[in-house]
């Protein structure tokens, strides 16, 4: 199976053969791969030793060595023909969904449906673990939604308001 | 002497694990208190006897003084310790209980009061060799009169909570156009934090370092000053990163801090544990900021540097024990440094994060301290300060300890939610912070989330292909599209590996 791996800047092509056996860039890796607790494994590759986790979230996946997290990205040739789509579908939106960073309560909204908001102004103050938190607006535009009211509880990732 | 046979902890989390190990230590026994969601936790599980609180917010039941009173008298017990947070500064708390003729592991209610609430402190040492910051005699409620004196003391100034500590409810204002939206925002948090939305106005100081004292006072007016914590690390007013000693001070200013800050205890009559905190400016002048009539998160590098238990001494003071040590009996040994592991992310404005922990493994081996509350499986919920451990290294220098939490920090593990371990990789291993000379605003001015990125494109391979073949041991360990997986997803706790398999 072929793959595409990008991790940080980097891209890579791997090619798994068979369980355990890799090739990178063409040439092949050994490797010794065994599960530990969780999601964790411990890898040696050649002699250097690593301990990491992988896990997924809202189906992206993470791999985190020594509390350091990287988005990794695994491609087969059907994905990247999807996330080929998927970029051109991006470069031509013109909203933002604003979504919850955290579960809390909506404690202020500071901005009105139909009002401009400018790129990176304070929209809503979510009040969680105690403190008030600003949610910014990523994009310059105006908003088109709002999809909670003040003194509401809302779940991480839930829409808060559209903008554009 | 009035020995205290029963300790009841009115806390949670570490601090509550902590208290309730030195209770074991002497021969105490404890109950722990609990909201619905801490049925689980540590503290819990440890004390003697637990009693629940019922309910599941700070409001309905750690900050629920009836409550507590009400627990201690069902099981017997003699005293309350209360942590830090919560009730601890509360006089009325102290009250209640010295009413039920139940100990408390504290000050007086007098001394909560009048070092408690940050205004009638400010008052008491006005006119002693106490140095002040200048600012705002009372605290304030009235919007326009707030912003005239703000004009007054002269931009930038401090919003500070009049109950308050820790940080929550603090604001800084540079511009006067952002004073009305700020002072709000103070007083909203003050009054969810501390039930008091009282704020007062402090004349802001351009890169100060915060370096505050430990204060221990008998029964008897013996007072004495445990040297001081370096604690200029902080994001959002709250310190992530802590020291003791601090680089910058020379004998003499200890000294002479050390003897204001037993000024500050004595003038209102102090006895416990205590902390005198200052600002100090660019050329080491220094001023009072306040006094926390309680117990510190960041007390275990004192304890490491003097070699006491403060909670300890917190509970034979209580007991109406002397000291038994003068000032000069006391010394520093070697260097301390404690990292507090947050459950935020660092990479995305210390947003807190919340969600399960999976896996928890702290680092050990020499000069190594963790001080935790959480265990596997374990949630960290939006109801509770999202703070998890504390992680303090010793050694006999400043930059041994250093060099021990750069190798703690690698040990330590912990999966499921973002924490702050990365950033503080990033401060001990960068030069301002080696150098000792740095202030409050070290974040903003040295640290950006790409910091905390590896760069090393061989390990990034290394990763990549480790990476890769992780997904396919569970490819492998899958065999149908439906079976449950071993992989957690940090959204629910157990959930299925979905890659597309062929």
């Amino acid at each position: 199976m072929k793959y595409l791996v990008k991790i940080k800047d980097e891209e890579l092509d791997l090619h798994v053969t068979g369980f355990l056996e890799t090739t990178l860039n063409g040439s092949r890796q050994s490797i010794d791969l065994v599960p530990l607790d969780a999601n964790r494994f411990s890898a040696l590759i050649g002699t250097k030793s690593y301990v990491f986790e992988i896990y997924q979230q809202n189906g992206d996946k993470f791999l985190v060595y020594k509390n350091h997290t990287f988005p990794l990205i695994v491609e087969d040739e059907r994905d990247r023909l999807v996330s080929h789509m998927k970029q051109v579908n991006k470069e031509t939106q013109t909203f933002a969904d604003i979504k919850a960073p955290m579960p809390g309560l909506v404690s202020r909204i500071l901005v009105t449906e139909g009002g401009v908001v400018q790129k990176g102004q304070t929209i809503l103050v979510l009040e969680a673990m105690k403190m008030e938190n600003d949610v910014k607006s990523p994009i310059a535009g105006v908003v088109s939604m709002i999809k909670v009211t003040e003194k509401q509880n809302v779940e991480k990732n839930s829409i808060l308001m559209r903008i554009g | 002497m009035n020995r205290i046979k029963k300790i009841l902890v009115a806390n949670r989390g570490e601090i509550a694990v902590r208290i309730i190990r030195t209770c074991k230590d002497l021969g105490i026994k404890t109950v722990a208190v609990f909201s619905e969601t801490d049925r689980k936790s540590l503290h819990v599980r440890m004390a003697d006897e637990a009693v629940s609180l019922a309910g599941l917010k700070s409001s309905e039941t750690y900050l629920v003084i009836e409550k507590i009173i009400a627990a201690a008298r069902l099981t017997g017990a003699d005293a309350i310790h209360p942590g830090y947070g919560f009730l601890s500064e509360n006089a009325l708390f102290a009250e209640a209980a010295t009413e039920a003729g139940i100990t408390f592991i504290g000050p007086s209610a007098d001394s909560i009061r009048k070092m408690g609430d940050k205004t009638t402190a400010r008052k008491l040492l006005k006119g002693t060799k106490v140095p002040l910051a200048p600012g705002t005699e009372d605290s304030i409620s009235d919007l326009s009169e707030a912003k005239r004196l703000a004009s007054e003391i002269g931009y930038p100034v401090l919003i500070k909570a009049s109950a308050g500590g820790g940080g929550k409810g603090m604001r800084i204002v540079h511009d006067p156009a952002d004073f009305e939206k700020s002072m709000v925002s103070s007083q909203n948090e003050a009054r969810n934090a501390f039930g008091d939305s009282r704020v007062y106005i402090e004349k802001y100081l351009e890169n100060p370092r915060h370096i505050e004292f430990q204060i221990l006072a008998d029964q008897h007016g013996n007072t004495v000053h445990l040297f001081e914590r370096e604690c200029s690390i902080q994001r959002r007013h709250q310190k992530v990163i802590e020291e003791a000693p601090s680089s910058v001070l020379t004998p003499e200013m200890r000294q002479k801090m050390g003897e204001a800050a037993i000024e500050v205890a004595k003038i209102s009559s102090y006895y416990g544990a205590g902390t005198v905190e200052f600002l100090v400016d660019k050329y080491l002048n220094f001023y009072f900021l306040e006094m926390n009539t309680r117990l510190q998160v960041e007390h275990p590098v004192t304890e490491l540097i003097t070699g006491l238990d403060l909670v300890r001494e917190q509970i034979r003071i209580a007991e109406g024990e002397l000291l038994g040590y003068e000032q000069k009996d006391l010394a520093i040994r070697g260097h301390a440094v404690e990292c507090r592991v947050y459950a935020e992310d660092p990479s995305n404005n210390f947003l807190p994060d919340t969600g399960f922990v999976h896996l928890h493994r702290v680092p050990t081996g020499p000069g190594v301290r963790v001080d935790s509350g959480i265990v596997d499986g374990m949630e960290v919920s939006v109801h509770f300060d999202p703070m998890i451990s504390k992680l303090v290294t010793w050694d006999s220098d400043r930059k041994g300890a250093i060099s021990r939490m750069c190798r703690a920090l690698e040990e330590y593990t912990l999966s499921g939610v973002q924490t702050t371990l990365p950033f503080c990789q990033f401060v001990m291993k960068h030069p301002v912070f080696q150098s000792g000379n740095f202030d409050t605003h070290f974040i903003q001015n040295y640290f950006k989330p790409e910091h905390i990125e590896i760069d090393d494109p061989e390990l990034i391979k290394n990763l990549a292909v480790a990476g890769l073949n992780a997904i396919h041991w569970f490819i492998r360990e899958n065999k149908t599209e439906n079976s449950g997986s071993v992989v957690h997803d940090r959204q629910e706790t157990v959930n299925l590996w979905k890659i597309r398999r062929k």
